[in-house]
């Protein structure tokens, strides 16, 4: 009577069971956008995005959405910082979760030691405010998209691995491991075989969530200035669009369209880890 | 009695954390592309000395010992608050970072308490009225706030607020023409940033505790609250509330690095003289003293932060106390 009153509460609220598949048709529609812009760029961008042209032009025959300070074309600035926004975003998330997914796999199954000393790091790394030391290690190592990547990797590890490990400890109890156990499976067998199927889907709803993540901190610190000047993600659009006037004077078509694309390609993520995971409420752990 | 002993079997568990934050920080100044010398003294001065003098100097610092030598050196000066000579201003780097303390205390603790109460407020309304056209748009505003960067918001708030509307200043937190402080002038360029801080922090605050009422409406004591006929509000404020905020009091604790995180931005945007605009500023031009004096400092604070909701949890829920610790 309980379990069933639950699980009607669990499955009920706004985007649920029915409506829950509409979330993440909704993220996967959002992301589709992107990812074929950003793969087919030069097909869909009007011009070269590092072509000079007549500086501040406004939208208009030749470049719709105009030019900014140096006269390169915004659209075409637009299309390919889709590659490289989302590249961070992806490569930055997915050694993140890697890493975290394998120490609480792994962890999870070992526990003693390696266990003990694993978690106390990720307790560290978790509360340790990681956007400040981002800026720092990102200051350190000079600006670049390689050393922005590997600062958000090494500052994001920790939560995966938390989530991981908890979800390991209570599959690694299950009959079917236990009886795989018994059989003579090696760790390694049952940690990829056993562990790792059961833990996919939080590891998936986390990635998603990591990407996310990571694009906000990439915008974020572009936009303070600490961005890769030679590459054109849309935080450093928005850095050149605030530092090089375009805000000032008003230039909406210079600014608004790269923080668009920012805010709608972070909900694309978050809606297909919220449905992924409606039960905690959505977001992570 | 119990409580003392777990105050302090928490608070021990607190020093490992300490250390290696320190050793954290320690490893990032000795990665830092700038010679300790020239962090010590500053580029002109240590331009001028002979190459003997400055192997002098850097075996009287201990620079030519061990890496773990150096690390024992560098702790006991900065436990007696020793973090160096900031570059910018000359100044002790303790003493800066002390400066912009203040800044960021009035505008974390406005942000934190509007979270706060902001989030148990809609978390609790909309997990009550669940599936109604309230919870819907509460739920997409969560999603929108969510998904747009700090600063962005900031800049259409300035835009709208300030600049087409004339209502509130764009930043500082006092216009330059007032002499001495004043408090409504204060909070005046306070609203914007805190606003801020606290529409892009909540939308997760606010998920959490729907997710977390809506956990507890479904229990029995609930349904028996209802059936003994006691009132809606009653029964959703007085009896699942309370056992909703349970989990949501550790979260509050993890709620300091989030914050710290959007101050940084929102600090820079606004020119607002806190720690944050000062970690920026730092950052960018080098000034690495500063730079980890505040690393090391904010880290200890999230921990102090994270420590106390701890111990809240513990003061409301005394399962805790009796029962083992939780996994």
């Amino acid at each position: 009577m309980l379990k069933s009153k639950r699980a009607v509460v669990a499955a009920s609220g706004p985007f649920s069971s029915g409506s829950q598949n509409k979330v993440a048709a909704a993220g996967i529609i959002i992301l589709s956008f992107f990812i074929i812009m950003a793969v087919f760029a030069p097909l869909v961008a009007p011009h070269d995005p590092f072509a000079l042209d007549t500086p501040y032009l406004p939208p208009g025959k030749g470049h719709p959405l105009g030019t900014n300070d140096i006269g390169q074309d915004l659209l075409s600035e637009l299309v390919y910082g889709a590659r490289v926004s989302l590249f961070i975003g992806f490569l930055a998330a997915f050694l993140a979760t890697s890493a975290g997914a394998a120490i609480g796999l792994f962890v999870g199954y070992l526990r003693g030691a390696w266990d003990e000393l694993c978690m106390r790091l990720a307790d560290l790394f978790f509360l340790i405010p990681a956007l400040p030391l981002v800026i720092v290690l990102v200051a350190y190592l000079k600006p670049g998209i390689w050393n922005i990547i590997v600062a958000i990797a090494i500052l994001g590890w920790a939560s995966t691995a938390r989530v991981v490990r908890a979800r390991v400890l209570q599959v690694r109890e299950m009959p079917f491991v236990k009886s795989a156990k018994a059989l003579g499976a090696g760790g390694l067998y049952i940690v990829l075989q056993h562990l790792l199927p059961n833990t996919m889907e939080v590891i998936l709803a986390k990635a998603s969530l990591a990407i996310a993540g990571a694009m906000l901190t990439e915008a974020g610190i572009s936009f303070l200035g600490l961005g890769d000047p030679t590459q054109k993600s849309w935080g450093m659009m928005l850095h050149y669009a605030f530092s090089h006037g375009g805000v000032i004077n008003g230039y909406w078509w210079w600014y608004l369209p790269p923080a668009l694309c920012i805010s709608l390609a972070v909900l694309g993520f978050v809606l297909l880890s919220y449905a992924g995971r409606e039960e905690k409420g959505g977001w992570g752990n | 009695m119990d409580l003392g002993r777990y105050i302090f079997r928490r608070g021990s568990q607190l020093l490992p954390l300490l250390f290696g934050i320190s050793i954290l920080a320690f490893l990032l100044i000795h990665m830092s592309p700038v010679d300790p010398v020239e962090a010590r003294l500053g580029k002109e001065e240590a331009s001028l000395l002979s190459p003997e003098d400055l192997a002098g100097l850097r075996a009287s610092w201990g620079l030519d010992r061990p890496l773990y030598w150096q690390y024992i050196i560098w702790l006991t000066h900065v436990l007696q608050g020793d973090f160096g000579i900031s570059h910018l201003s000359g100044r002790p780097a303790l003493a800066v970072i002390a400066g912009c303390i203040p800044a960021t205390l009035v505008l974390m603790g406005t942000g934190y308490l509007l979270v706060v109460a902001i989030s148990i407020h809609l978390g609790a309304i909309s997990a009550k009225k669940r599936d109604t056209l309230l919870d819907h748009t509460c739920t997409v505003l969560s999603f929108i706030f969510y998904s747009t960067p700090n600063f962005w918001l900031a800049l259409i708030m300035v835009y709208l607020f300030s600049i087409k509307l004339g209502l509130l200043p764009v930043c500082g937190t006092a216009s330059p023409k007032a002499l001495a402080f004043s408090l409504p002038e204060l909070l005046r360029h306070l609203i914007l940033p805190a606003a801020v801080l606290t529409l892009t922090t909540s939308p997760w605050y606010i998920r959490f505790l729907r997710a977390s009422m809506l956990e507890v409406l479904a229990h029995d004591y609930v349904l028996l609250a209802r059936a003994k006929g006691l009132p809606e509000k009653t029964v959703v404020f007085r009896h699942a509330l309370r056992n909703a905020l349970l989990p949501f009091l550790t979260l509050l604790g993890l709620a300091f690095p989030h914050l710290i995180g959007g101050a940084v931005v929102i600090e820079t945007i606004f020119a607002w003289p806190g720690v944050g605009r000062l970690l920026v500023e730092s950052a960018l031009r080098a000034d690495y003293p500063v730079v980890m004096g505040l690393v090391f400092l904010l880290s200890i604070f999230v921990l102090l932060g994270n420590f106390l909701a701890d111990i809240a949890y513990l003061l409301v829920d005394p399962r805790i106390r009796y029962g083992g610790e939780s996994d």
